[in-house]
């Protein structure tokens, strides 16, 4: 029984293949083009089935999508930075007490 | 025990073998970005300059045909479609995602975090010394900090992933959108390049007269045209474009581990683990 979860990752890994041999250095027709847009988008219509979505969205609603990724790529840059300034107070603490212990 | 360290060395490798996002990749991302950004802003851009200059044009051949001179109003009555101005809000999203993608991949905080990370390996190192602690211990130490960062960013690059996947899903949604609205956004756009065409001719008949200022206005819009007509290209692209750049996500959200580097990260994590298992025993 194939799972959703592997069901996606199949569809994403033929779509990869697609994409890679569209690009690749051998030339192509138009309509061999054409042939690997339409797989594309059938293979991108049966992921939206799969998870449930609708292929059709405002700019509105796209915008705001959109708008919500640069919001989560804003907190893993964000993460990073606590972990460093978190390192960079440790350090100095660490420095300190060396410090001390020198005078002892 | 030799088991159990085996299972704990392979199950923090698995977390460790997200890879980094390709810089290849990375480039063609914001390549194809900006390609999308002044695609799917050209309607907006094209509209808000023949609403300005056709506004303009009609009231300098006004004032050439003797009528008395009116200044333009502030705001102009006409406004761009709501159309064009939904694309170019699209177009402003994809920006700032690809701007806060590329610093989340490999910005300026991976190196602050690498150069903290260094700053207090080399405190903890020096107070172990001050400690006069085993010498094994120093090591150790260090390859904990390494073991815990690599985790980390793997992590946070598996996030990146995500993301981006929920952005691909988006861009398709995108694609679909602009296969169906690009024939009529061209169509709006020749309606108000028609309505500019008129001004611009209007004017040109009025200067006739001047054959030097004639020649310079009939080049200033024939440069003009030009732009237009290259603007009005770039919308039509605008769904190929999008489609190059849902490409890129694919590429990137499927990028395969790279079987040397996980080999490389098997045994440098291996090495780390079993430092830090040692100073324990």
């Amino acid at each position: 029984m194939t799972t959703n979860e592997q069901a996606k990752n199949k569809i994403m890994n033929t779509l990869r293949d697609l994409v890679l041999i569209k690009h690749n250095d051998r030339p192509k027709t138009g309509d061999q083009i054409a042939s690997i847009d339409y797989s594309v988008d059938q293979l991108n219509n049966e992921r939206f089935r799969l998870e449930g979505l609708s292929l059709t969205a405002t700019y509105s609603d796209i915008a705001s999508n959109i708008g919500d990724a640069e919001s989560d790529l804003n907190d893993i840059v964000e993460d990073r930075e606590d972990l460093a300034d978190a390192l960079v107070t440790a350090s100095k603490i660490l420095g300190s007490i060396r410090a001390v212990l020198t005078l002892i | 025990m030799k088991l159990k360290f085996l299972l704990v060395v392979a199950c923090i490798t698995l977390a460790a073998c997200t890879p980094p996002i390709g810089e290849g990749n990375l480039t063609d991302l914001g390549k194809q970005t900006d390609a999308v950004s002044v695609a799917l802003s050209s309607p907006l851009r094209v509209q808000q300059k023949m609403i300005s200059e056709t506004a303009k044009y009609n009231q300098l051949c006004g004032y050439l045909s003797g009528k008395t001179p009116e200044l333009l109003p502030l705001k102009s009555r006409i406004k761009p479609t709501q159309t064009a101005r939904e694309m170019n809000q699209v177009a402003g999203a994809i920006g700032a995602y690809a701007a806060a993608l590329k610093e989340a991949a490999a910005g300026g905080s991976v190196a602050i975090l690498a150069s903290s990370a260094d700053s207090f390996k080399a405190e903890a190192s020096g107070l172990l010394e001050e400690f006069e602690a085993d010498p094994s211990v120093s090591p150790a130490v260090e390859a904990g900090i390494n073991v815990i960062l690599r985790v980390g960013e793997a992590n946070r690059m598996a996030r990146v992933r995500a993301i981006m996947d929920d952005v691909y899903l988006t861009l398709v949604q995108l694609e679909r959108r602009l296969v169906s609205d690009a024939p009529s956004v061209v169509n709006e756009n020749r309606s108000f390049v028609f309505a500019w065409e008129r001004s611009t001719k209007c004017v040109l008949n009025r200067v006739r007269s001047d054959r030097d200022v004639a020649i310079q206005y009939f080049d200033k819009f024939q440069k003009d045209r030009a732009e237009i007509e290259r603007d009005t290209a770039l919308t039509q692209k605008a769904p190929a474009a999008v489609r190059t750049l849902f490409e890129i996500h694919i590429l990137i959200i499927t990028e395969p581990v790279d079987p040397e580097l996980t080999l490389k990260t098997l045994q440098n994590m291996y090495d780390e683990i079993e430092a830090v298992l040692e100073v324990g025993n």
